[in-house]
């Protein structure tokens, strides 16, 4: 059962969520957060019926279109833009998990957002942002994505920067103070707030280029004819090497926006916003649109490349080889991180670029893989397991900084047995980012690497296996430091106290169901992927999905290895690290290089902001000032007073002087005359 | 009839204003104000849902070769009308509240010129308004000449700094435009003989393009016109008188000015330079869009230099108005329509933002100084919201009308840079573009950050205040409908036959 208008409520409702709470939090705060969650769970209700009726008939997409909202004139004509809905399994599926996670972040921040300063503005863009992540996920339309694509990053911006007023410690991300390579590393929310919109709003300037030539040269602005338009623009483009240089300016707001190496500096510092925002940003909106953009653009490029000549395809497997690159250097690197991070977020914020690296890898992979359906499903299967356990991980993460007070793991020693069912949640949580058997972590990461091995990949292939073994070490070793270190010292346990039930149920829920989704995956992954290609019959054939024993085998063997050397270390022989560390040069050198994120935001200082902060200021005072500003209101006016001075010389009264100049005007007239 | 009387009602207002001179109360002036531009808001409204577009109306004719003064109403100049009728609207409301503190400042007493402001402010609405109407070069001229006198006498008596010397200096620079403007003109349509851009035929309203004459006559012409218009729009090199008047000048027309005039070089240069010159344009292409980048950079970089509130807003207009010509110069259709919008948009954004900057000069003394700003958002709330909308126009973000704007400039620069050019210009112009719209993000939430975010340091927390709420609630309703007009935006592109504008170019 399904009508246009339904089908296209389900994002409408949010944004109008969004307005209903900007207008009524003006007489009661408390109301717009009701409000907000309201419009959250309308919304979910909505998507329900309308992903069975799809599911029903999964070979059949959706199509919901509420008519033309504006048109865009080209050489020959107009290109519409539609509001509308388009639903194949991909969506469907991605609609269900944003809508239902969001509303389950929603119950969570009714009671962690109570009694907020800014809790009418939080619930005014945590609505927004739902709707503009249900927008991209929904829409056919490139400008309608676009549209979706700029409000997530408008709304993580407003949230990221939510308590903008700096004012609490416990807000900020980094140690106070520390300095790495002579650049501060601690941000406070409004830093913060600014670094995400500015990062992402640049990267996403090469996608509105790469977007606006679609539209223009490509002749269409829906997403299915895409391939068509490809082929259309690489006809069009001046060398071969421009094809690939197109791609990468297509993709670049969605690395940014996914968080990718060198593009994942603001995702780490997004911590500064409430715990619920940074569960919305890594679970279920913002860093989840990138991997969705790719999920669905790679096919349709990968599509276009199946007629080019070979010039051409080069630089398109060239393409895909960027992207599973990128993906494993950021597996592999924001989790070796997270290895010596202190905060509690900061840990999970690494390992969720770490993460969504693995979804890079498997998108990238669609390109080479004999079965390229595979590295699609390997993809969004490991999206929505990370999902689900990250967002019970940040939340969670929130309880405990929250009535622990304090943002980091050391400081944290022990409190867990004050927080039971918190504890319980995270650990399992753990279990499932960590891979192992049989949360649903585990089958999904294994799916990616199974791509990856199929197609022969060494490098990436074992940078991706490290990244699995520091990933099962770096989330024991931060349940460890919370539940069970030692005891913490007695008189603080007061202020101590377990969540209410309106924040534990949520992530306890989403914990839990991690165990049952492990199972199911491995048992019916072939529907899953069969959900998903059903409505991309033109693309490709049904994949057949087995688990190869040998891989999984192997990524057990790492799993349990990462887990025990957490367990060996903070566990059980209980090693004082930061003793150790300081003892040895080597060592402490590694651990600075590590903790300082690489020194990649420091040199990424020295060479946007410094340089930039350089020219400004040359410009502003040597170009502007010095030149343009002195040439028009100096120069040429003291040359008119120089001129009128000169003037007033010859013009002094000496009858003279004036009988002189007449015969020299005189002769010079007639000399004039003579020679012309 | 109805065009006629939307400009010739507020005019005889503002003279009825500017004889009572200091006998009317400052809220009658407002009200009368309000009046006139409210009839001709009614009167063109009524027009636009009754009336088939384009609607052509004869004021005057001439002998040849001046031509025929007309007043039209095309899918081209609607956005230009709709954001001039609205903003001047608001900012009158917006008027009354500032420039009360503003005489109070400059000593006057308690019914100080409230005549000279409003009839001044109504007759500088009404020639904005008769430019974007017109249909003849030389009828252009004087409806931009009114403008410049007005806005200069605004400036004048009742500016900050050294306003007299300043308002001078303004005068002089916009005269050197209009004259460069008017000799162009003089030598185009004596040789044509005519001047009308726009003339009404047996066939309809049709749009002069690429006549006969202009293989003859050469670029000169071209140039003194371009260049005219460049000076009043500014474009980079021609920008240093802007800064001066704009971050001088009284701040609600400052908000007139800038969102508002400075555009109209740009509809100058779409309804003249891009028809009539069409050929000689295409053949100054690249310099144009080069000189657009370049535009948009530097204001972008000066932007970021400021820390006098209202200077940093006028040097991002000069950015702004380099997105409008770059959208012109791409000599497509989208980038045709997206400059229109980005006029439009950049409207109600700039308007928005000079009105917040007026909020924080009545609500904190007379602060214009970014360094001796911060978290001014736990304050003023509503000036934060206006404020973030307003940047949010800029820098081209949803909910904002500017995405659309920033968004068909790029589709245009798109098909020049992906179709037409070699790899390594079109390497270099796409990092240029990264270059300047970055920059306007940059500055855009820098400045956001270091007023309304952080801590109030080094004020007295209790003297730091909304101004009145007729100067915060028209702030906030001229920034809401920046998101209307996202909203509502299919009603006001009509994108049908603009490719037929540039049917000779594709020949």
């Amino acid at each position: 059962m399904h009508s246009d208008l339904i089908v296209n409520l389900i994002w409408i409702t949010p944004f109008i969520g969004s307005l209903i709470a900007a207008l009524v939090g003006v007489m009661n705060k408390r109301y717009s957060s009701y409000i907000g969650v309201a419009s959250l769970l309308v919304s979910a209700i909505l998507s329900v019926p309308v992903a069975t009726s799809y599911l029903a008939n999964p070979e059949e997409p959706i199509v919901a279109n509420l008519g033309t909202w504006f048109e865009i004139p080209v050489q020959d004509g107009t290109i519409p833009i539609t509001v509308s809905s388009y639903l194949d399994g991909l969506s469907t599926i991605l609609m269900l998990l944003v809508i239902w996670l969001s509303f389950l972040i929603g119950v969570y921040s009714l009671k962690y957002m109570e009694n907020d300063y800014g809790e009418h503005r939080y619930w005014v863009f945590f609505t927004f942002f739902v709707g503009s992540m249900l927008l991209i996920v929904m829409t056919d339309n490139l400008f309608m994505l676009l549209l979706g694509w700029e409000g997530t990053s408008l709304a993580s911006y407003a949230l990221i920067s939510h308590w903008y007023r700096d004012d609490d410690h416990h807000t900020y991300v980094g140690d106070i103070g520390r300095r790495s390579l002579g650049k501060p590393i601690w941000f406070t929310p409004s830093q913060s707030g600014v670094r995400a919109i500015l990062m992402t709003g640049v990267a996403d300037i090469g996608f509105i280029l790469a977007v606006g030539a679609i539209i223009v040269i490509g002749g269409t602005a829906t997403i299915q004819e895409l391939d068509k338009a490809f082929i259309k623009i690489f006809d069009s483009l001046d060398t071969p090497v421009f094809s690939y240089v197109f791609l990468l300016l297509l993709t670049l707001g969605a690395l940014a926006k996914s968080a990718q190496f060198p593009l994942h500096e603001w995702l780490v510092t997004a911590m500064t916003g409430p715990a619920s925002v940074s569960a919305l940003i890594h679970a279920a909106t913002m860093v989840k649109a990138g991997v969705y953009f790719v999920l669905r653009f790679v096919p349709l490029i990968y599509m276009a490349s199946l007629s080019l000549p070979a010039s051409l395809t080069v630089y398109i497997d060239l393409y895909f080889t960027t992207l599973m690159i990128l993906g494993a250097i950021t597996a592999f690197m924001l989790a070796s991180m997270a290895v010596v991070a202190r905060e509690l977020k900061l840990i999970l914020a690494y390992s969720t670029a770490s993460q969504i690296g693995y979804m890079f890898m498997a998108a990238g992979a669609i390109g080479f893989l004999e079965d390229p359906a595979l590295g699609l499903t390997a993809g969004l299967s490991h999206l929505i397991s990370h999902a689900v356990f990250k967002a019970s991980l940040f939340l969670a993460a929130g309880a405990f900084i929250h009535s622990i007070g304090s943002r980091f793991i050391d400081e944290m020693s022990g409190y867990g047995r004050y927080l039971k069912i918190t504890s319980f949640s995270f650990v399992v949580a753990s279990l499932a980012l960590a891979a192992v058997p049989p949360f649903s972590g585990f089958w999904s990461k294994d799916l990616v690497l199974e791509g990856i091995y199929e197609i022969n990949r060494p490098i990436i292939l074992f940078l991706g296996l490290a990244a699995a073994l520091l990933t099962a070490f770096y989330s024991i070793r931060a349940s460890l430091y919370i539940v069970n270190y030692k005891k913490p010292p007695a008189l603080e346990q007061k202020h101590v106290h377990e969540a209410s039930p309106i924040m534990y149920l949520p992530y306890l829920f989403l914990a839990i169901i991690s165990i049952p989704m492990g199972v199911l995956w491995f048992i019916g992954i072939n529907d899953f992927a069969y959900i998903l290609s059903s409505s991309m019959k033109a693309l490709w054939e049904i994949p057949k999905i087995s688990y190869k024993p040998d891989l999984a085998f192997a990524s057990t063997i790492i799993a349990i290895l990462g887990v025990s050397v957490a367990l060996i270390v903070y566990g059980w022989k209980k090693i004082d690290i930061y003793n150790k560390l300081s003892a040895s040069k080597a060592l402490s050198n590694i651990h600075k290089f590590l903790y300082d994120r690489w020194f990649i935001n420091s040199v990424l200082y020295y060479i946007f902001v410094d340089s930039f902060s350089y020219i400004t200021k040359a410009v502003g005072r040597y170009v502007e000032y010095g030149v343009v500003d002195r040439l028009y209101h100096r120069v040429i006016p003291s040359l008119g007073s120089i001129l009128s001075v000169a003037l007033r010389y010859i013009q002094v009264g000496l009858i003279n002087v004036y009988l002189i100049s007449m015969i020299f005007g005189f002769m010079i007239l007639l000399l004039i005359a003579v020679w012309w | 009839m109805l065009l006629s009387l939307s400009l010739v009602i507020p005019i005889a207002l503002a003279f009825i204003l500017l004889a009572l001179y200091r006998r009317v109360s400052g809220l009658t002036a407002m009200l009368i104000a309000i009046v006139s531009i409210g009839l001709s808001t009614f009167y063109i409204s009524a027009l636009y849902i009754l009336v088939d577009l384009p609607y052509y109306e004869i004021i005057a004719y001439f002998d040849r070769p001046i031509g025929t003064f007309g007043l039209i109403l095309d899918q081209y100049n609607t956005p230009f009308v709709l954001a001039i009728i609205i903003v001047s609207l608001l900012v009158a409301i917006y008027s009354y509240p500032y420039m009360r503190h503003r005489f109070e400042e400059l000593g006057a007493g308690d019914k100080a010129g409230w005549g000279v402001y409003y009839s001044n402010y109504i007759l500088f609405y009404v020639s904005m308004l008769g430019v974007s109407l017109s249909t003849n070069i030389i009828e252009f001229y004087i409806f931009l000449e009114i403008s410049l006198i007005t806005s200069f006498i605004l400036i004048f008596l009742y500016g900050y700094g050294e306003r007299i010397k300043i308002g001078i200096m303004y005068f002089v620079w916009t005269h050197a435009g209009a004259l460069l403007f008017l000799i162009g003109s003089f030598i185009y349509g004596l040789q044509y003989g005519s001047f009308d851009f726009i003339v009404l035929q047996n066939t309809g309203v049709t749009y002069i393009i690429n006549p006969p004459v202009i293989e003859a006559i050469g670029a000169v012409p071209f140039l003194l016109i371009l260049i005219g218009l460049l000076i009043k729009l500014p474009a980079l090199g021609f920008h240093i008188w802007l800064p001066y008047a704009h971050a001088e000048a009284p701040t609600p027309i400052s908000a007139l000015l800038s969102p508002l005039l400075i555009g109209l070089g740009g509809l100058g240069i779409i309804r003249i330079v891009y028809t009539i010159f069409q050929s000689v344009l295409a053949d100054f292409q690249m310099a144009l869009i080069v000189w657009a980048l370049l535009t948009i950079i530097y204001g972008g970089l000066l932007a970021l230099f400021q820390s006098d509130f209202k200077r940093l807003l006028a040097y991002s207009s000069i950015s702004q108005m380099g997105y409008m010509l770059l959208g012109i110069a791409t000599l497509t259709p989208a980038g045709l329509i997206g400059a229109i919008i980005q006029y439009l948009s950049h409207a109600f954004g700039k308007a928005t933002l000079f009105m917040t900057a007026g909020n924080i000069i009545l609500g904190v003394h007379g602060l214009r100084d970014i360094r001796k700003m911060g978290g001014f958002a736990s304050k003023m709330p509503w000036s934060a919201t206006s404020a973030l909308i307003g940047f949010l126009t800029l820098s081209g973000l949803p909910p904002s009308v500017g995405i659309v704007a920033k968004f068909l400039i790029i589709v245009g620069f798109s098909q020049l840079v992906f179709s037409a050019l070699p790899f390594s210009t079109a390497l270099l112009l796409i990092l240029a573009a990264f270059i300047g719209f970055g920059l306007t993000i940059a500055y855009s939430f820098i400045t956001m950050r270091k007023i309304f975010f952080g801590s109030i340091e080094g004020h007295n927390k209790e003297k730091i205040l909304e101004p009145s709420p007729a100067a915060y609630i028209s702030t906030l309703i001229v920034s809401i409908l920046s998101i209307l007009m996202l909203i509502s935006i299919g009603l006001i592109i009509n994108a049908q036959d603009v490719g037929v504008l540039l049917m000779d170019l594709y020949r």
